[in-house]
Protein backbone atom coordinates (compact mmCIF):
# COMPACT_ATOMS: atom_id res chain seq x y z
CA UNK A 1 0.00 0.00 0.00
CA UNK A 2 0.90 3.20 -0.85
CA UNK A 3 1.64 6.12 1.85
CA UNK A 4 -0.97 8.84 2.40
CA UNK A 5 0.86 10.59 4.88
CA UNK A 6 4.48 10.41 6.39
CA UNK A 7 5.68 12.65 9.35
CA UNK A 8 9.64 12.26 10.11
CA UNK A 9 10.77 13.00 13.28
CA UNK A 10 7.77 16.21 13.92
CA UNK A 11 8.75 18.30 17.15
CA UNK A 12 7.10 20.74 18.97
CA UNK A 13 8.06 22.82 21.59
CA UNK A 14 6.09 25.91 23.37
CA UNK A 15 8.58 27.56 25.26
CA UNK A 16 10.01 24.68 27.61
CA UNK A 17 7.42 22.42 26.96
CA UNK A 18 7.91 19.78 24.57
CA UNK A 19 4.67 19.37 23.54
CA UNK A 20 5.29 16.86 20.43
CA UNK A 21 8.31 14.89 20.31
CA UNK A 22 10.10 13.36 17.28
CA UNK A 23 7.22 11.64 15.76
CA UNK A 24 7.34 9.36 12.89
CA UNK A 25 4.30 7.90 11.47
CA UNK A 26 2.85 6.76 8.52
CA UNK A 27 -0.57 6.64 7.18
CA UNK A 28 -1.35 4.24 4.62
CA UNK A 29 -3.58 4.82 1.80
CA UNK A 30 -7.16 3.94 2.35
CA UNK A 31 -6.24 3.31 5.92
CA UNK A 32 -7.84 4.35 9.05
CA UNK A 33 -4.98 5.39 11.56
CA UNK A 34 -6.65 5.66 15.46
CA UNK A 35 -4.61 8.02 17.70
CA UNK A 36 -4.99 7.85 21.44
CA UNK A 37 -3.24 8.71 24.79
CA UNK A 38 -4.10 10.04 27.63
CA UNK A 39 -5.38 13.65 28.11
CA UNK A 40 -2.43 16.08 27.11
CA UNK A 41 -0.57 13.40 25.27
CA UNK A 42 -0.49 15.78 21.98
CA UNK A 43 -2.64 14.23 20.05
CA UNK A 44 -4.52 17.58 19.35
CA UNK A 45 -1.19 19.31 18.86
CA UNK A 46 0.06 16.63 16.00
CA UNK A 47 -3.12 17.41 14.23
CA UNK A 48 -2.41 20.87 14.31
CA UNK A 49 1.44 20.07 13.13
CA UNK A 50 -0.10 18.04 10.20
CA UNK A 51 -2.77 20.96 9.02
CA UNK A 52 -0.22 23.65 9.67
CA UNK A 53 -2.26 25.92 12.37
CA UNK A 54 1.30 25.32 14.28
CA UNK A 55 4.43 24.92 11.91
CA UNK A 56 6.93 22.21 13.85
CA UNK A 57 10.17 22.95 15.63
CA UNK A 58 11.69 20.57 13.71
CA UNK A 59 11.02 17.45 11.13
CA UNK A 60 9.07 16.72 8.31
CA UNK A 61 5.54 16.39 6.97
CA UNK A 62 5.14 14.62 3.31
CA UNK A 63 1.97 14.33 1.66
CA UNK A 64 2.28 11.72 -1.12
CA UNK A 65 5.81 12.77 -2.40
CA UNK A 66 4.91 16.59 -1.30
CA UNK A 67 6.29 18.38 1.29
CA UNK A 68 4.05 19.99 3.72
CA UNK A 69 6.08 21.35 6.55
CA UNK A 70 5.68 24.99 7.46
CA UNK A 71 3.02 25.70 4.73
CA UNK A 72 0.08 28.25 6.09
CA UNK A 73 -3.01 26.24 6.86
CA UNK A 74 -4.95 26.99 3.74
CA UNK A 75 -2.14 25.79 1.63
CA UNK A 76 -2.14 22.35 2.81
CA UNK A 77 -6.12 22.44 2.66
CA UNK A 78 -5.85 22.99 -1.42
CA UNK A 79 -3.26 19.78 -1.01
CA UNK A 80 -5.98 17.98 0.06
CA UNK A 81 -5.29 17.21 3.65
CA UNK A 82 -9.41 17.89 5.71
CA UNK A 83 -10.04 18.40 10.00
CA UNK A 84 -12.50 19.01 11.86
CA UNK A 85 -11.87 20.49 15.22
CA UNK A 86 -12.43 19.29 18.50
CA UNK A 87 -14.18 22.14 19.81
CA UNK A 88 -16.80 22.00 16.90
CA UNK A 89 -16.27 25.47 14.52
CA UNK A 90 -18.78 26.00 12.60
CA UNK A 91 -20.11 29.23 10.79
CA UNK A 92 -22.95 29.56 13.08
CA UNK A 93 -24.53 33.21 11.46
CA UNK A 94 -24.47 30.97 8.19
CA UNK A 95 -26.83 28.21 6.52
CA UNK A 96 -26.05 24.30 6.80
CA UNK A 97 -25.48 24.59 3.14
CA UNK A 98 -23.73 27.31 3.19
CA UNK A 99 -21.43 26.39 5.73
CA UNK A 100 -20.86 23.26 3.40
CA UNK A 101 -20.73 25.19 -0.01
CA UNK A 102 -17.71 27.56 1.52
CA UNK A 103 -15.70 24.17 1.71
CA UNK A 104 -16.16 23.57 -1.75
CA UNK A 105 -15.52 26.89 -2.83
CA UNK A 106 -12.39 28.07 -1.31
CA UNK A 107 -11.28 24.20 -0.03
CA UNK A 108 -12.26 22.65 -3.37
CA UNK A 109 -11.67 25.54 -5.50
CA UNK A 110 -14.90 25.32 -7.55
CA UNK A 111 -17.37 28.14 -8.96
CA UNK A 112 -20.02 29.05 -7.06
CA UNK A 113 -22.23 26.63 -9.06
CA UNK A 114 -20.39 23.39 -8.88
CA UNK A 115 -19.97 24.56 -5.22
CA UNK A 116 -23.63 24.60 -4.86
CA UNK A 117 -23.69 21.45 -6.41
CA UNK A 118 -21.09 19.95 -4.64
CA UNK A 119 -22.82 21.00 -0.91
CA UNK A 120 -25.71 19.54 -2.07
CA UNK A 121 -24.37 16.18 -2.78
CA UNK A 122 -22.53 16.20 0.52
CA UNK A 123 -25.37 17.46 2.81
CA UNK A 124 -27.44 14.37 1.27
CA UNK A 125 -24.08 12.01 1.87
CA UNK A 126 -23.89 13.12 5.56
CA UNK A 127 -28.02 12.95 5.50
CA UNK A 128 -28.42 16.66 6.74
CA UNK A 129 -30.39 17.87 3.57
CA UNK A 130 -33.12 18.31 5.25
CA UNK A 131 -31.54 21.23 7.58
CA UNK A 132 -29.77 22.53 4.54
CA UNK A 133 -31.72 25.59 5.38
CA UNK A 134 -31.27 26.26 9.00
CA UNK A 135 -29.13 28.51 10.61
CA UNK A 136 -26.06 26.46 11.43
CA UNK A 137 -26.14 28.19 15.12
CA UNK A 138 -29.62 26.96 15.83
CA UNK A 139 -28.97 23.31 15.36
CA UNK A 140 -28.27 20.71 17.70
CA UNK A 141 -24.52 19.81 18.84
CA UNK A 142 -24.71 16.70 17.11
CA UNK A 143 -25.76 17.95 13.69
CA UNK A 144 -23.19 20.73 13.89
CA UNK A 145 -20.86 17.82 14.26
CA UNK A 146 -21.97 16.97 11.39
CA UNK A 147 -21.76 19.98 9.27
CA UNK A 148 -17.85 20.41 10.29
CA UNK A 149 -17.56 17.02 8.93
CA UNK A 150 -19.30 17.85 5.52
CA UNK A 151 -17.86 21.30 5.70
CA UNK A 152 -14.32 19.09 5.25
CA UNK A 153 -15.56 16.40 2.87
CA UNK A 154 -17.29 19.07 0.53
CA UNK A 155 -13.28 20.06 0.28
CA UNK A 156 -12.85 16.69 -1.57
CA UNK A 157 -9.68 15.84 1.00
CA UNK A 158 -7.48 12.82 0.14
CA UNK A 159 -6.53 12.89 4.15
CA UNK A 160 -8.93 14.10 6.38
CA UNK A 161 -8.12 14.37 9.87
CA UNK A 162 -11.11 13.63 12.90
CA UNK A 163 -10.63 15.25 16.37
CA UNK A 164 -12.82 13.55 19.03
CA UNK A 165 -15.64 13.74 15.94
CA UNK A 166 -18.05 11.93 18.02
CA UNK A 167 -17.55 13.48 22.01
CA UNK A 168 -20.28 14.41 23.26
CA UNK A 169 -22.90 12.45 21.20
CA UNK A 170 -25.65 9.85 22.50
CA UNK A 171 -25.29 5.96 21.61
CA UNK A 172 -27.57 6.38 19.09
CA UNK A 173 -26.22 9.50 17.24
CA UNK A 174 -22.87 8.20 17.75
CA UNK A 175 -23.72 4.77 15.57
CA UNK A 176 -25.11 6.83 12.77
CA UNK A 177 -21.13 8.85 13.08
CA UNK A 178 -19.49 5.58 13.44
CA UNK A 179 -21.29 4.82 10.12
CA UNK A 180 -21.05 7.93 8.52
CA UNK A 181 -17.27 7.79 8.92
CA UNK A 182 -17.03 4.33 7.27
CA UNK A 183 -18.74 5.28 4.28
CA UNK A 184 -16.09 8.24 4.26
CA UNK A 185 -13.70 5.35 4.37
CA UNK A 186 -15.21 3.69 1.59
CA UNK A 187 -15.63 6.57 -0.77
CA UNK A 188 -11.63 6.51 -0.78
CA UNK A 189 -10.71 9.08 1.75
CA UNK A 190 -7.35 8.05 4.36
CA UNK A 191 -8.05 9.11 7.87
CA UNK A 192 -6.51 9.66 11.07
CA UNK A 193 -8.97 9.55 14.05
CA UNK A 194 -8.38 10.95 17.35
CA UNK A 195 -10.72 9.74 20.25
CA UNK A 196 -11.19 8.65 23.68
CA UNK A 197 -14.06 6.25 23.45
CA UNK A 198 -11.84 2.89 23.24
CA UNK A 199 -15.02 1.95 21.64
CA UNK A 200 -15.36 4.16 18.34
CA UNK A 201 -11.54 3.11 18.06
CA UNK A 202 -11.82 -0.31 18.41
CA UNK A 203 -14.67 -0.12 16.17
CA UNK A 204 -13.20 1.83 13.50
CA UNK A 205 -9.00 1.82 13.24
CA UNK A 206 -7.47 -0.32 11.25
CA UNK A 207 -3.97 0.58 13.06
CA UNK A 208 -3.85 2.22 16.49
CA UNK A 209 -1.08 4.72 17.35
CA UNK A 210 -0.59 5.40 20.87
CA UNK A 211 0.79 8.83 22.13
CA UNK A 212 2.19 9.47 25.53
CA UNK A 213 3.97 12.78 26.71
CA UNK A 214 4.52 13.98 23.41
CA UNK A 215 6.03 10.57 21.92
CA UNK A 216 4.96 7.35 20.44
CA UNK A 217 4.61 4.55 22.98
CA UNK A 218 3.22 2.18 20.75
CA UNK A 219 1.76 1.38 17.07
CA UNK A 220 0.05 -1.93 16.16
CA UNK A 221 -3.65 -3.43 15.78
CA UNK A 222 -6.19 -1.75 18.06
CA UNK A 223 -6.20 -5.86 20.04
CA UNK A 224 -2.76 -5.76 20.32
CA UNK A 225 -1.88 -2.13 21.34
CA UNK A 226 -4.58 -1.95 24.62
CA UNK A 227 -2.69 -5.02 25.78
CA UNK A 228 0.58 -3.18 25.77
CA UNK A 229 1.66 -3.19 28.96
CA UNK A 230 3.39 0.18 28.31
CA UNK A 231 0.07 1.29 27.29
CA UNK A 232 -1.70 0.35 30.22
CA UNK A 233 0.89 1.57 32.55
CA UNK A 234 0.17 5.18 30.71
CA UNK A 235 -3.43 5.12 31.30
CA UNK A 236 -3.90 3.65 34.49
CA UNK A 237 -0.55 4.49 35.90
CA UNK A 238 2.70 2.02 36.94
CA UNK A 239 1.31 0.45 39.75
CA UNK A 240 -1.67 -0.63 37.89
CA UNK A 241 0.27 -1.85 35.65
CA UNK A 242 2.66 -3.35 37.65
CA UNK A 243 0.12 -5.66 39.91
CA UNK A 244 -1.85 -6.53 36.68
CA UNK A 245 1.56 -8.49 35.60
CA UNK A 246 2.38 -9.90 38.64
CA UNK A 247 -0.46 -12.20 38.73
CA UNK A 248 -2.67 -9.56 40.26
CA UNK A 249 -6.57 -10.33 40.89
CA UNK A 250 -7.09 -8.95 37.45
CA UNK A 251 -4.65 -11.14 35.71
CA UNK A 252 -6.88 -13.71 34.36
CA UNK A 253 -9.13 -11.03 33.03
CA UNK A 254 -8.69 -9.89 29.23
CA UNK A 255 -7.96 -5.79 29.26
CA UNK A 256 -11.06 -3.94 29.05
CA UNK A 257 -10.12 -1.46 27.17
CA UNK A 258 -13.59 0.32 27.43
CA UNK A 259 -12.99 1.60 30.89
CA UNK A 260 -9.96 3.50 30.08
CA UNK A 261 -9.53 6.44 32.20
CA UNK A 262 -12.13 8.75 29.60
CA UNK A 263 -14.49 6.22 29.34
CA UNK A 264 -16.47 8.05 31.80
CA UNK A 265 -17.10 10.41 28.63
CA UNK A 266 -19.42 7.63 26.87
CA UNK A 267 -22.62 8.01 27.59
CA UNK B 1 -37.82 45.45 -5.73
CA UNK B 2 -36.00 47.02 -3.26
CA UNK B 3 -32.97 45.85 -5.10
CA UNK B 4 -33.04 48.13 -8.16
CA UNK B 5 -35.47 50.75 -6.42
CA UNK B 6 -33.50 51.57 -3.81
CA UNK B 7 -30.00 51.76 -5.26
CA UNK B 8 -32.07 54.06 -7.97
CA UNK B 9 -33.70 56.19 -5.93
CA UNK B 10 -31.18 57.17 -3.52
CA UNK B 11 -29.00 57.75 -6.78
CA UNK B 12 -31.36 60.36 -7.66
CA UNK B 13 -31.99 61.70 -4.63
CA UNK B 14 -28.00 62.25 -4.09
CA UNK B 15 -27.84 63.66 -7.89
CA UNK B 16 -30.84 65.79 -7.93
CA UNK B 17 -30.11 67.38 -4.38
CA UNK B 18 -27.96 70.41 -5.83
CA UNK B 19 -30.43 70.96 -8.40
CA UNK B 20 -32.83 71.96 -5.30
CA UNK B 21 -30.21 72.99 -2.52
CA UNK B 22 -27.34 75.37 -2.33
CA UNK B 23 -25.62 76.94 0.25
CA UNK B 24 -25.69 75.55 3.66
CA UNK B 25 -28.13 72.96 3.04
CA UNK B 26 -25.78 71.69 0.13
CA UNK B 27 -23.07 72.00 2.63
CA UNK B 28 -24.77 70.23 5.03
CA UNK B 29 -26.02 67.65 2.41
CA UNK B 30 -22.14 67.05 1.63
CA UNK B 31 -21.08 66.42 5.08
CA UNK B 32 -23.61 63.39 4.70
CA UNK B 33 -22.13 62.53 2.06
CA UNK B 34 -18.61 62.08 3.29
CA UNK B 35 -19.78 60.43 6.74
CA UNK B 36 -21.55 57.89 4.43
CA UNK B 37 -18.26 57.20 2.35
CA UNK B 38 -15.97 56.84 5.54
CA UNK B 39 -18.51 54.43 7.07
CA UNK B 40 -18.20 52.64 4.32
CA UNK B 41 -14.72 52.56 4.37
CA UNK B 42 -14.52 51.58 8.13
CA UNK B 43 -17.33 49.18 7.35
CA UNK B 44 -14.85 47.33 4.46
CA UNK B 45 -12.49 46.30 7.45
CA UNK B 46 -14.76 46.46 10.46
CA UNK B 47 -17.65 45.38 9.29
CA UNK B 48 -17.26 43.22 7.08
CA UNK B 49 -13.67 41.27 8.11
CA UNK B 50 -14.56 41.76 11.95
CA UNK B 51 -11.05 44.00 12.36
CA UNK B 52 -12.46 47.22 14.41
CA UNK B 53 -9.58 49.52 13.13
CA UNK B 54 -9.99 52.66 14.96
CA UNK B 55 -7.35 54.42 13.01
CA UNK B 56 -8.72 54.87 9.64
CA UNK B 57 -8.58 58.76 10.12
CA UNK B 58 -4.92 57.78 9.10
CA UNK B 59 -5.76 56.80 5.40
CA UNK B 60 -8.28 60.05 5.50
CA UNK B 61 -5.30 62.60 6.99
CA UNK B 62 -3.02 60.72 4.19
CA UNK B 63 -5.48 61.55 1.46
CA UNK B 64 -5.77 65.25 2.33
CA UNK B 65 -2.39 65.62 2.85
CA UNK B 66 -1.42 64.17 -0.07
CA UNK B 67 -3.52 66.09 -1.91
CA UNK B 68 -3.07 69.20 0.09
CA UNK B 69 0.91 69.06 -0.98
CA UNK B 70 0.74 68.23 -4.71
CA UNK B 71 -1.98 70.77 -5.09
CA UNK B 72 -0.69 73.77 -3.30
CA UNK B 73 3.82 72.68 -3.53
CA UNK B 74 3.87 71.12 -7.05
CA UNK B 75 0.63 72.34 -8.74
CA UNK B 76 -0.94 69.40 -9.69
CA UNK B 77 -4.48 69.56 -11.02
CA UNK B 78 -6.80 67.78 -9.08
CA UNK B 79 -8.07 64.24 -10.61
CA UNK B 80 -4.53 63.51 -10.64
CA UNK B 81 -3.53 64.41 -6.94
CA UNK B 82 -6.78 62.12 -6.06
CA UNK B 83 -5.00 59.34 -7.65
CA UNK B 84 -1.82 59.92 -6.28
CA UNK B 85 -3.51 60.21 -2.78
CA UNK B 86 -5.56 56.79 -2.95
CA UNK B 87 -1.84 55.15 -3.86
CA UNK B 88 -0.29 56.74 -1.39
CA UNK B 89 -2.91 55.28 1.35
CA UNK B 90 -2.93 52.42 -0.28
CA UNK B 91 0.98 51.91 -0.10
CA UNK B 92 0.54 53.03 3.82
CA UNK B 93 -2.04 50.50 3.94
CA UNK B 94 0.07 47.91 2.37
CA UNK B 95 3.24 48.23 4.01
CA UNK B 96 1.34 48.51 7.83
CA UNK B 97 -1.79 45.86 6.90
CA UNK B 98 0.84 42.58 7.03
CA UNK B 99 1.99 43.80 10.59
CA UNK B 100 -1.69 44.96 12.08
CA UNK B 101 -3.79 42.43 11.19
CA UNK B 102 -2.05 39.49 12.53
CA UNK B 103 -3.48 41.26 15.96
CA UNK B 104 -7.72 40.52 16.27
CA UNK B 105 -10.02 42.03 18.39
CA UNK B 106 -8.55 44.72 21.24
CA UNK B 107 -5.15 44.37 19.91
CA UNK B 108 -6.09 45.54 16.37
CA UNK B 109 -8.03 48.18 17.71
CA UNK B 110 -5.55 49.71 19.93
CA UNK B 111 -2.33 48.97 16.63
CA UNK B 112 -4.11 51.26 14.56
CA UNK B 113 -5.33 54.07 17.20
CA UNK B 114 -1.42 54.45 17.72
CA UNK B 115 -0.76 54.29 14.43
CA UNK B 116 -2.68 56.69 13.35
CA UNK B 117 -2.08 58.99 16.00
CA UNK B 118 1.64 58.22 15.26
CA UNK B 119 1.39 59.37 11.91
CA UNK B 120 -0.63 62.80 12.89
CA UNK B 121 2.63 63.61 15.37
CA UNK B 122 5.24 62.66 12.42
CA UNK B 123 3.23 64.89 10.09
CA UNK B 124 3.71 67.46 12.56
CA UNK B 125 7.47 67.39 12.50
CA UNK B 126 7.87 67.35 8.25
CA UNK B 127 8.48 71.19 7.59
CA UNK B 128 7.79 70.53 3.80
CA UNK B 129 4.07 69.94 4.58
CA UNK B 130 4.08 72.82 7.27
CA UNK B 131 4.76 71.18 10.15
CA UNK B 132 1.87 72.06 12.74
CA UNK B 133 0.65 75.28 10.04
CA UNK B 134 -0.39 73.11 7.96
CA UNK B 135 -1.29 73.67 4.28
CA UNK B 136 -3.25 75.87 2.63
CA UNK B 137 -4.61 75.08 -0.55
CA UNK B 138 -6.70 77.04 -3.47
CA UNK B 139 -8.79 74.66 -5.98
CA UNK B 140 -10.92 76.80 -8.45
CA UNK B 141 -13.90 74.73 -8.08
CA UNK B 142 -17.38 75.59 -6.09
CA UNK B 143 -19.72 73.63 -3.26
CA UNK B 144 -21.52 71.47 -6.29
CA UNK B 145 -18.23 70.64 -7.65
CA UNK B 146 -17.29 69.19 -3.99
CA UNK B 147 -20.79 68.01 -3.06
CA UNK B 148 -20.46 65.79 -7.28
CA UNK B 149 -16.78 64.54 -6.24
CA UNK B 150 -17.90 63.54 -3.04
CA UNK B 151 -20.94 61.34 -4.07
CA UNK B 152 -18.25 60.07 -6.62
CA UNK B 153 -16.65 58.86 -4.03
CA UNK B 154 -19.99 57.10 -2.11
CA UNK B 155 -20.54 55.53 -5.42
CA UNK B 156 -17.11 53.77 -5.63
CA UNK B 157 -17.70 52.74 -1.97
CA UNK B 158 -20.86 51.75 -2.62
CA UNK B 159 -19.80 49.79 -5.56
CA UNK B 160 -16.52 48.39 -3.70
CA UNK B 161 -18.91 46.96 -1.72
CA UNK B 162 -21.41 45.53 -3.67
CA UNK B 163 -18.87 43.46 -5.06
CA UNK B 164 -17.28 42.16 -2.14
CA UNK B 165 -21.21 41.19 -0.91
CA UNK B 166 -22.31 39.50 -3.92
CA UNK B 167 -19.03 37.41 -4.93
CA UNK B 168 -17.08 34.49 -3.11
CA UNK B 169 -14.96 37.32 -1.67
CA UNK B 170 -18.23 38.03 0.77
CA UNK B 171 -18.36 34.58 1.76
CA UNK B 172 -14.71 34.94 2.82
CA UNK B 173 -15.23 38.35 4.79
CA UNK B 174 -17.99 36.47 6.81
CA UNK B 175 -15.73 33.58 7.45
CA UNK B 176 -13.13 35.38 8.75
CA UNK B 177 -15.29 37.49 10.04
CA UNK B 178 -16.83 34.70 12.28
CA UNK B 179 -14.22 32.40 12.78
CA UNK B 180 -10.74 32.76 11.09
CA UNK B 181 -9.34 29.46 12.01
CA UNK B 182 -12.59 27.45 10.73
CA UNK B 183 -12.08 29.81 7.64
CA UNK B 184 -8.33 28.47 6.97
CA UNK B 185 -9.47 25.31 7.72
CA UNK B 186 -11.63 25.54 4.65
CA UNK B 187 -9.05 26.73 2.36
CA UNK B 188 -9.58 30.81 2.82
CA UNK B 189 -6.24 32.66 2.14
CA UNK B 190 -7.41 35.03 5.32
CA UNK B 191 -4.26 37.31 5.24
CA UNK B 192 -5.16 38.10 1.32
CA UNK B 193 -8.74 38.90 1.93
CA UNK B 194 -8.16 40.79 4.89
CA UNK B 195 -5.32 42.95 3.34
CA UNK B 196 -7.00 43.25 -0.01
CA UNK B 197 -10.25 44.51 2.19
CA UNK B 198 -7.75 46.85 4.29
CA UNK B 199 -6.51 48.24 1.21
CA UNK B 200 -10.11 49.38 -0.40
CA UNK B 201 -10.90 50.61 3.11
CA UNK B 202 -7.45 52.41 2.75
CA UNK B 203 -8.42 53.94 -0.91
CA UNK B 204 -12.41 55.26 0.15
CA UNK B 205 -10.84 56.99 3.46
CA UNK B 206 -8.41 58.83 0.95
CA UNK B 207 -10.46 59.80 -1.56
CA UNK B 208 -12.75 61.11 1.25
CA UNK B 209 -9.81 63.53 2.68
CA UNK B 210 -8.57 64.50 -0.48
CA UNK B 211 -12.12 65.62 -1.43
CA UNK B 212 -12.52 67.39 1.84
CA UNK B 213 -9.12 69.11 1.66
CA UNK B 214 -9.98 70.78 -1.43
CA UNK B 215 -13.34 71.80 0.18
CA UNK B 216 -12.38 73.24 3.14
CA UNK B 217 -8.95 74.45 1.53
CA UNK B 218 -6.68 73.99 4.71
CA UNK B 219 -5.65 70.67 6.20
CA UNK B 220 -3.74 70.70 9.30
CA UNK B 221 -2.86 68.10 11.65
CA UNK B 222 -5.18 68.25 14.24
CA UNK B 223 -7.71 68.32 11.85
CA UNK B 224 -7.56 66.05 9.29
CA UNK B 225 -6.01 63.22 11.73
CA UNK B 226 -8.52 63.78 14.46
CA UNK B 227 -9.12 60.75 15.86
CA UNK B 228 -12.65 61.69 16.60
CA UNK B 229 -13.08 60.91 12.57
CA UNK B 230 -12.06 56.56 12.71
CA UNK B 231 -14.32 56.80 16.19
CA UNK B 232 -17.54 58.31 14.21
CA UNK B 233 -17.00 55.71 11.50
CA UNK B 234 -17.56 53.36 13.71
CA UNK B 235 -20.64 54.85 15.49
CA UNK B 236 -22.20 54.86 12.06
CA UNK B 237 -21.44 52.09 10.77
CA UNK B 238 -22.95 50.00 14.02
CA UNK B 239 -25.92 52.20 14.20
CA UNK B 240 -26.57 51.63 10.30
CA UNK B 241 -25.70 47.59 10.48
CA UNK B 242 -22.03 46.63 9.80
CA UNK B 243 -21.38 44.30 7.38
CA UNK B 244 -23.95 44.98 4.99
CA UNK B 245 -24.26 47.35 2.09
CA UNK B 246 -27.03 49.89 3.09
CA UNK B 247 -26.47 50.07 6.59
CA UNK B 248 -23.50 52.44 6.90
CA UNK B 249 -24.90 54.90 4.57
CA UNK B 250 -28.69 54.48 6.46
CA UNK B 251 -26.58 55.17 9.74
CA UNK B 252 -24.73 58.26 8.65
CA UNK B 253 -27.88 59.83 7.24
CA UNK B 254 -29.63 59.33 10.92
CA UNK B 255 -27.14 60.11 12.94
CA UNK B 256 -26.05 63.33 11.19
CA UNK B 257 -30.10 64.15 10.41
CA UNK B 258 -30.46 63.74 14.48
CA UNK B 259 -27.03 65.50 14.96
CA UNK B 260 -28.38 68.68 13.02
CA UNK B 261 -31.98 68.89 14.38
CA UNK B 262 -30.47 67.92 18.24
CA UNK B 263 -27.62 70.78 17.72
CA UNK B 264 -30.19 73.04 16.32
CA UNK B 265 -32.37 72.98 19.21
CA UNK B 266 -30.18 71.74 22.23
CA UNK B 267 -27.09 73.62 21.60
CA UNK B 268 -25.76 73.37 24.97
CA UNK B 269 -26.35 69.74 25.39
CA UNK B 270 -26.49 68.61 21.76
CA UNK B 271 -24.24 65.78 22.32
CA UNK B 272 -25.49 64.29 25.55
CA UNK B 273 -28.61 63.70 23.74
CA UNK B 274 -27.13 62.43 20.63
CA UNK B 275 -25.39 59.88 22.52
CA UNK B 276 -28.15 59.08 24.29
CA UNK B 277 -29.85 58.25 20.76
CA UNK B 278 -26.45 55.89 20.12
CA UNK B 279 -26.79 54.21 22.95
CA UNK B 280 -30.74 52.89 22.43
CA UNK B 281 -30.31 52.45 19.03
CA UNK B 282 -27.13 50.13 19.57
CA UNK B 283 -28.92 48.27 22.94
CA UNK B 284 -32.04 47.62 21.04
CA UNK B 285 -30.53 46.89 17.44
CA UNK B 286 -27.48 45.66 18.34
CA UNK B 287 -26.79 44.60 14.74
CA UNK B 288 -28.16 48.16 13.83
CA UNK B 289 -31.20 49.72 11.89
CA UNK B 290 -30.60 48.68 8.43
CA UNK B 291 -31.09 44.69 9.24
CA UNK B 292 -34.31 46.08 11.19
CA UNK B 293 -35.61 47.70 8.14
CA UNK B 294 -35.74 44.84 6.12
CA UNK B 295 -36.74 42.31 8.58
CA UNK B 296 -33.67 40.61 9.33
CA UNK B 297 -33.72 41.40 13.03
CA UNK B 298 -36.68 42.43 15.19
CA UNK B 299 -36.78 44.60 17.72
CA UNK B 300 -37.70 43.27 21.52
CA UNK B 301 -36.03 43.73 25.27
CA UNK B 302 -34.33 40.10 24.32
CA UNK B 303 -32.34 42.48 22.04
CA UNK B 304 -30.87 44.00 25.31
CA UNK B 305 -28.98 41.05 26.22
CA UNK B 306 -28.01 39.65 22.59
CA UNK B 307 -26.43 42.66 22.45
CA UNK B 308 -24.17 43.16 25.25
CA UNK B 309 -22.63 39.40 24.11
CA UNK B 310 -22.75 40.64 20.38
CA UNK B 311 -21.06 43.97 20.81
CA UNK B 312 -16.99 42.71 21.38
CA UNK B 313 -15.38 45.48 19.63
Amino acid sequence: MSTALRLEGVSKSFGGLQAVRAVSLELKAQEILGLIGPNGAGKTTLMNLIAGAYRPTAGHIFLGAREVTGRPPFAIVHMGIARTFQIVRVFKEMTVRENVLVGALFGGRTDRRAAAERADEVLEFVGLSGLADRTTGEIGLAEQKRVQLARALAIRPSVLLLDEAMAGLNPGEMEAALELVRAVHRSGVSLIVIEHLMKVIMGLSHRVVVMHHGQLLAEGSPADVVRDPQVVAAYFGEHYSRRRQRSGPWAHRAPRADTGRDGDRAP
Amino acid sequence: MLRVALPVGFGIAVLATPLVASGYPLREATTILMYMALALSWNLIGGLCGYPSVGNVAFFGIGAYVTAALVAHLHWTLLPALGASALAALAFAAVIGPIVLRLNGHYFAIATLGTAQALGQIVIMVPWVGGPNGIILRVPIGDTDVYYLMAAVLGLALLITHVILRGSWGYACRMIRQDEHAAAACGVNATYYKTACWGLSAIVAALVGSVYAVWITFVNPPSVFDPLYSLTMVVLTLVGGAGTLWGPVVGAFLVEIVDQYLWANLLTAHTLFLGVVIVVIVLFLPRGVWPYLTGQQGLSWRSLFEGTRRLRV
